[in-house]
């Protein structure tokens, strides 16, 4: 959704001060040389050597801070991505913020048996569709999972199934380096050519250095290619409070943000200018059970705080959130996804993705989508703010009605009660005596199955298909 | 007779200078260094297994108690023949091919280390024809595999079956996310545990 352009209306909030900014970012770039990065590939040791960086053994590198800074420069302060028809609907600068989900998992809560079992390329079509029709969720990440299909190729198969069965932007993490070629030229036939594609971007790539402050070989490759090819980048860690980095949140940001400026310098030294997108999912690591925890309220406020530092820097933010560790679509789910999701919301990250995951990311289903385009609605609303004109203080109504008159049938009420927020799946209903309402979970499951069954999406044009599955024999024979 | 309670103690609430000066009292009084070890140290961090198991204890605070220990076993080890070193078993523990996600390898590792394994730990990435290797300069009783992802599962299954190969004579454990005892009973492995503690117990089933 677009922030009010009259940034005063949108409420927002911030997790950290101006100076506590300056302090984090300082670190981050004491990280880079001090400590340095492990980089396993040669190449870029070489590339940063030639920039001015430190290259020691054990494929160290030590960056210093004015490559930082250079990166800075040119890293462009928004990114526009595109849906299908190419229309240009995302704009990922300032406070604006759009939520997408995970469509693909390992595996599947089936929403005709309650089963959970591995999630198949048939699956892909039905989240598609449901990612379709829903309003709020406005983008998908493929993971690229699909047990039907063989391992490696189910990264081309499943985007290939989101291409088809929706029409919103893609992001893809994807097996390497060659079937990231393959995926841009899958992506290039639907923009209409390469060209066409840099210019409006309808997919995005992501990728992930190894926290603590490693990168690996084929990642640095993949970095490259979406440079020169100027596919949008998320370049972003996964740190784990008390694992993987500091306990405490301040260190573990600062950490995060070492890491994702090592691919930002390589990015953009690379290729000045070239569209990049960064942040974390930044969490902890739950004591007890050793898990990552995705629903954890440091989730939430470290995700937060890397929104007010990317927005200090102006780099397009990589959000989270609405991603759970409950199993189900229970009630710790629909907590977990509406504090994630209005924390979001109000610290205004560009693109919020993991909508959907539960399970630690290992499980997804299609009434959990619905459930977050519920509460990401009433999260849009609240970010629609009060705007405060004479039109809306409405003093000469008030005037008009009086001391104990009613505003229902006033045209002022006729004109504007069309902003309030209108629930399509939460109950406001009026019960009657000896009636039950079916429970929310019910209530999501028979509406998952009637879109997926009603739903339909326009068909992508018949030379775009004709192409998509010509080139596709490349890997399926 | 030795009053090893107060040892014991100090391991449980993973006090490493009280651990230390606790062990060199003990050694300066004549104790036996092995009963120091399994009296004293060992039977400390029994407890400690017990109740994070129980959820009565968190992560960290397991492995400061088991970091107290080390601290206790490197004062008394140099008075020990190395053959008379209380050890349960040597594990070799990796990540397999194609694969880096270490968090949960290492933690396997630290949970047996404080289990009073030996463990060697051979990274992340590791190709069947390393874990050969290494093996046959180890000779570990166990090979421990990790994976987290789909993809890279079915290097376990290449890793044991070249390991079969080559003839060596060794256990399989095998862990990680999307692993399960049924995986482990497909492709011949001797062991699946879901966690790191019940890892530690799967070893002690496995060569106790
Ligand atoms: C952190 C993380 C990363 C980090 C890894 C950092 C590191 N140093 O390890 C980074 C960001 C690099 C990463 C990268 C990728 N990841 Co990742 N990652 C995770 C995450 C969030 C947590 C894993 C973790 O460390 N958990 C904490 C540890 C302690 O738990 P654990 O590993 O499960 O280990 C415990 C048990 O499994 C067991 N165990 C583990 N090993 C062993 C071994 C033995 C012998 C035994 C007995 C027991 C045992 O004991 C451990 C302790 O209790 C998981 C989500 C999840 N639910 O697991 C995804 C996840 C594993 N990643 C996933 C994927 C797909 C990837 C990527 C392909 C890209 C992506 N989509 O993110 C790349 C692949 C890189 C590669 N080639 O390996 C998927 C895997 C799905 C699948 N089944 O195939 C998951 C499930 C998330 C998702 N849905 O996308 N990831």
């Amino acid at each position: 959704m677009r922030s009010n352009n009259a940034h005063f209306i949108t409420p927002q909030m911030r997790v950290l001060s101006d100076d506590q900014i300056k302090s984090i970012y300082f670190a981050a770039l004491e990280i880079l040389e001090r400590t340095g990065m492990k980089i396993d590939c040669q190449e870029t040791l070489q590339f940063l050597a030639d920039q001015g960086a430190l290259v020691g053994p054990g494929n160290k590198v030590r960056i210093p801070a004015y490559l930082v800074e250079r990166a800075l420069k040119t890293v462009p302060p928004r990114v526009v991505l595109c849906n299908r028809d190419g229309e240009r609907k995302l704009f990922l600068e300032d406070n604006n913020v759009y939520f997408g989900c995970n469509p693909d998992n390992p595996d599947y809560l089936d929403p005709y048996t309650g089963e959970r079992r591995p999630f198949t390329s048939k699956d892909g079509k039905d989240m598609a569709t449901v990612i379709d029709y829903s309003k709020n969720i406005e983008f998908v990440l493929n993971a690229c999972f699909s047990a039907d299909v063989p391992r490696d190729v189910a990264d081309r198969v499943i985007i290939r199934q989101m291409m088809l069965y929706m029409r919103k932007p893609i992001g893809f993490s994807c097996t390497n380096a060659d079937s990231l070629l393959d995926i841009i030229d899958m992506a290039a036939i639907v923009a209409g050519g390469y060209d066409e594609l840099r210019m409006n971007p309808y997919i995005f790539h992501i990728q992930e250095p190894i926290s603590p402050l490693s990168h690996d070989g084929n990642t640095m490759k993949e970095i490259k290619i979406c440079a020169e090819k100027g596919i949008p980048l998320v370049y972003y860690p996964m740190p784990m409070a008390g694992a993987t980095a500091p306990a405490t949140l301040a260190g573990m940001l600062a950490q995060n943000l070492a890491e994702a400026f090592t691919g930002m310098v390589v990015h953009q030294l690379t290729k000045p200018g070239a569209p990049f997108i960064t942040g974390g999912v930044a969490s902890i690591m739950d004591m007890k059970t050793t898990r990552f925890s995705y629903g954890a309220p440091e989730m939430s406020l470290s995700v937060a705080g890397l929104t007010d530092i990317l927005h200090y820097l102006k780099i397009p933010i990589w959000g989270t959130a609405a991603t759970v560790d409950a199993k189900t679509v229970d009630q710790q789910c629909a907590a977990e996804i509406a504090i994630s999701s209005l924390m979001s919301g109000l610290s205004g990250a560009n693109l919020v993705h993991d909508t959907g995951l539960m399970d630690q990311a290992t499980v997804t289903c299609p009434e959990v989508l619905l459930l977050a385009d519920e509460i990401q609605g009433m999260v849009r609303r609240i970010l629609g703010g009060i705007p405060v004109t004479d039109e809306t203080l409405a003093l000469d109504v008030v005037d008009e009605i009086g001391n104990g008159g009613s505003y229902i049938s006033h045209e002022h009420t006729y004109k504007h009660f069309r902003d309030f927020w209108v629930p399509s799946l939460f109950d406001r209903s009026v019960l009657q005596k000896g009636q039950t309402m079916p429970s929310l979970t019910e209530r999501l499951n028979t509406k998952a199955r009637y879109v997926i069954e009603n739903h339909e999406v326009p068909p992508l044009p018949s030379d775009k298909l004709k192409d998509l599955l010509e080139l596709e024999k490349k890997w399926l024979g | 007779m030795t009053n090893f309670e107060p040892l014991n103690q100090s391991v449980i609430s993973g006090r490493v200078d009280q651990v230390k000066e606790q062990t060199k009292a003990m050694v300066d009084a004549g104790v036996s260094p092995i009963e120091i070890i399994n009296q004293g140290l060992i039977a400390g961090m029994n407890v400690v297994g017990v109740r994070f198991k129980n959820g009565d204890m968190f992560v960290p605070e397991v492995l400061m108690c088991a970091r107290s220990m080390a601290a206790g076993i490197e004062i008394v080890k140099p008075l020990i023949a190395d053959t008379d070193m209380p050890s349960k078993g040597k594990v070799l523990i990796g990540t397999v091919k194609g694969d880096l996600h270490d968090i949960g390898k290492n933690l396997v590792g630290m949970m047996m280390e404080s289990g009073g394994f030996n463990v060697i730990n051979l990274g992340v990435d590791i190709p069947p024809e390393k874990f050969v290797a290494a093996i046959k300069e180890h000779k570990p009783d166990i090979v421990a595999m990790s994976a987290l992802l789909t993809t890279t599962m079915l290097q376990m299954k290449d890793t044991i079956e070249l390991i079969k190969e080559e003839g060596l004579n060794v256990k399989y454990i095998i862990g990680g996310a999307p692993i399960s005892q049924e995986f482990a009973d497909e492709i011949g492995a001797d062991g699946y545990a879901p966690d790191a503690a019940s890892s530690v117990d799967l070893c002690l089933k496995l060569i106790g």
